[in-house]
């Protein structure tokens, strides 16, 4: 397992590194703006970072689907498939590298913007009346803090992670039962869009049936619940797509 | 050692390998022929647990083939199968990192007889060197069973001589090697066993040397005599 | 080495040895490499090289030395012999050719001495 993950990094960690460096690109021009005290860059550097977290996880995750779809698709599906190892390893290991890494740059992401929201509140105290403004406005159920931020962090990024795994069951299945079928790719597309909405829906379904409607905006045990549901998902989404790669899958 | 029992594969259309039912055992280089898309890549391919037969059974040592048969049986494909980012010695350290068999010993010593070398990028090699990569790597493992689909398609007459030596220096009384291939006269010399398949049957098994003692005819001419209905020799 | 596909290999391989003893090629009393090397050296089965010694060594040519490997023998009588018996080998070859062609031995023996001048 541990070779298999080591291999999985070794396939995507350049495309990683690329957006290292753009995220460092974009932090030293946030902080030459704001020492040299340019809004225009600083601003620059601001809408940038956000821009890279966002780019970055979107990327990473993307990249695995698209990786996963070469290691099933093309001759080098072999490398993974004569080592002794069975699907539920093998995706598992993939599954763990782009999970880990989303979920490390993540938490990355998330400490790097509460470092610059520190550094620039000490540089320029009206930036925490704003913050303060802002989170009045919100009022309770909305305001954002340290806790909140980070929760709903990992909460957007079990998503994401669960929206992958329902990524590598579609480009499964277009490899698999749809192979050399007409559309396939676009109808394990659709696939994917159908499970991830349907899950969603009764995401929702399920919260309303048990919240009131004075229960709204943030609180710790809905984060929770999200958290177990969507986990929980991730996971039967692998056994199944594993499932599929073991019977159904011709290399 | 190595059965086929009943063994069939169906894709969308298409049987592939229809029925197959034959025996292989230690000690002997099997020669697998057969015109192309006759089964033979499908074949090794079930032996090698990387496709599932739609009915029948492969075993090996009395056991289905599985995860676990991996470890024992070495398949090699026709077609290149390494990573683009890896060079002739990440091939090495990856086998090495899946197969407790791999010997970079081994691996290094043909590598050398090859004349390939270790710092060289898989994406770059001529078609000969990739060929000669692949056998090297499959060669080095201490497997029990090797399964080379095509290992001289593609390459010059020098590069066979070496490839097929490459397969003679790893061959003993305990293992079984199986050799697929359309070039019958390459093999001639070296496989001692043949098995014919034919339009995704099994047709047939012969021991070379005896076809040559007893029926006075060569590797080539059984194949002829399976495969088409020309008549060779003089006029009669 | 090229084969005829037709004739047994390890019929061809031993004659290619037998030339190469007779012509001293390979030694008398020399050791014999191992029946695996044998195989990548004619790019033969190895059960074909392991037949091979088998044969030599019913036909005297060689003797296999318990943990130490196949040698060709000392006996310089047998090499006579071998010599002796490949020669009439070549001319039952040569004799077939030459009555297929109708052509007496006498006819035979001039057009040699022809060749020879």
């Amino acid at each position: 397992m541990g070779n298999l993950i080591k291999y999985e990094f070794r396939k995507t960690w350049i495309i990683k590194a690329i957006i290292l460096v753009f995220t460092a690109i974009f932090e030293l021009l946030f902080l030459a703006g704001t020492f040299s005290k340019n809004e225009d860059i600083q601003a620059t550097g601001i809408i940038f970072l956000v821009l890279t977290t966002l780019c970055a996880l979107f990327i990473i995750g993307i990249y695995g689907i698209f990786r996963l779809h070469k290691d099933i698709t093309t001759k080098q599906s072999y490398m993974l498939f004569m080592t002794p190892h069975n699907s539920y390893t093998i995706l598992g290991a993939k599954l763990i590298e782009n999970a880990g890494s989303i979920l490390l740059a993540g938490v990355f992401y998330m400490v790097l913007a509460l470092i610059d929201i520190t550094f620039l509140a000490a540089y320029n105290g009206e930036i925490v009346e704003a913050l303060d403004l802002i989170n009045e406005i919100l009022g309770e159920h909305y305001s954002i803090d340290t806790y909140r931020f980070i929760m709903i962090s990992f909460d957007m990024i079990t998503v994401w992670i669960f929206n992958i795994v329902t990524g590598f069951f579609a480009v499964t299945i277009s490899a698999s039962v749809l192979n050399g079928k007409k559309g396939s790719g676009i109808i394990s597309f659709i696939l994917y869009l159908f499970i991830t909405g349907f899950i969603e829906k009764l995401h929702n379904f399920i919260m309303d049936c048990f919240t009131s409607a004075d229960m709204i905006g943030f609180t710790t045990g809905r984060m929770v619940y999200n958290l177990i549901y969507y986990i929980g998902f991730t996971v039967v989404m692998y056994v199944i797509t594993a499932w599929i790669m073991d019977n159904k899958l011709s290399v | 050692m190595l059965e086929s029992i009943e063994v069939t594969k169906k894709f969308v259309g298409k049987t592939a390998v229809d029925g197959i039912t034959m025996q292989l055992e230690p000690g002997h280089i099997y020669a697998m022929l057969g015109p192309n898309g006759s089964g033979k890549t499908t074949w090794m391919k079930m032996a090698a647990g990387l496709i599932k037969p739609t009915s029948g059974q492969i075993r090996y040592m009395g056991q289905p083939i599985s995860v676990e048969t991996k470890n024992d049986i070495a398949y090699m494909s026709t077609e290149p199968y390494f990573y683009d980012w890896m060079t002739v010695g990440d091939v090495g350290k990856y086998y090495a990192d899946f197969f407790k068999d791999f010997s970079m010993d081994k691996y290094d010593y043909l590598l050398e007889k090859m004349e390939l070398l270790k710092k060289l990028k898989v994406k770059s090699l001529s078609s000969g060197m990739m060929a000669k990569l692949k056998v090297a790597v499959t060669m080095a493992r201490d497997a029990k069973v090797y399964m080379l689909d095509e290992p001289l398609n593609g390459i010059d007459l020098l590069a066979r001589d070496s490839v097929m030596n490459m397969i003679l220096m790893s061959a003993d009384e305990g293992k079984t090697l199986l050799i697929s291939s359309h070039l019958v006269e390459e093999l001639e010399s070296v496989v001692d066993k043949a098995i014919f398949i034919k339009n995704s049957k099994f047709a047939g098994i012969y021991d070379v040397e005896a076809l040559r003692t007893e029926d006075n005819m060569s590797l080539a001419d059984k194949y002829r005599q399976v495969f088409s209905d020309v008549d060779m020799g003089g006029i009669q | 080495m090229q084969y005829d596909s037709k004739i047994p290999i390890y019929l061809q391989v031993i004659d290619s040895i037998k030339t190469d003893i007779i012509n001293e090629r390979i030694k008398c009393g020399q050791k014999l490499p191992s029946s695996r090397e044998l195989a990548v050296t004619y790019t033969i089965n190895p059960n074909t090289a392991a037949r091979v010694y088998q044969e030599l060594e019913r036909e005297g040519v060689c003797y296999t030395k318990r943990g130490m490997g196949t040698f060709v023998t000392e006996d310089e009588g047998v090499i006579a012999m071998l010599k002796k018996e490949m020669a009439e080998e070549a001319l039952d070859v040569f004799l077939k050719s030459i009555s297929e062609l109708g052509i007496s031995i006498d006819e035979a023996i001039e057009l040699l001495k022809q060749r020879e001048e």
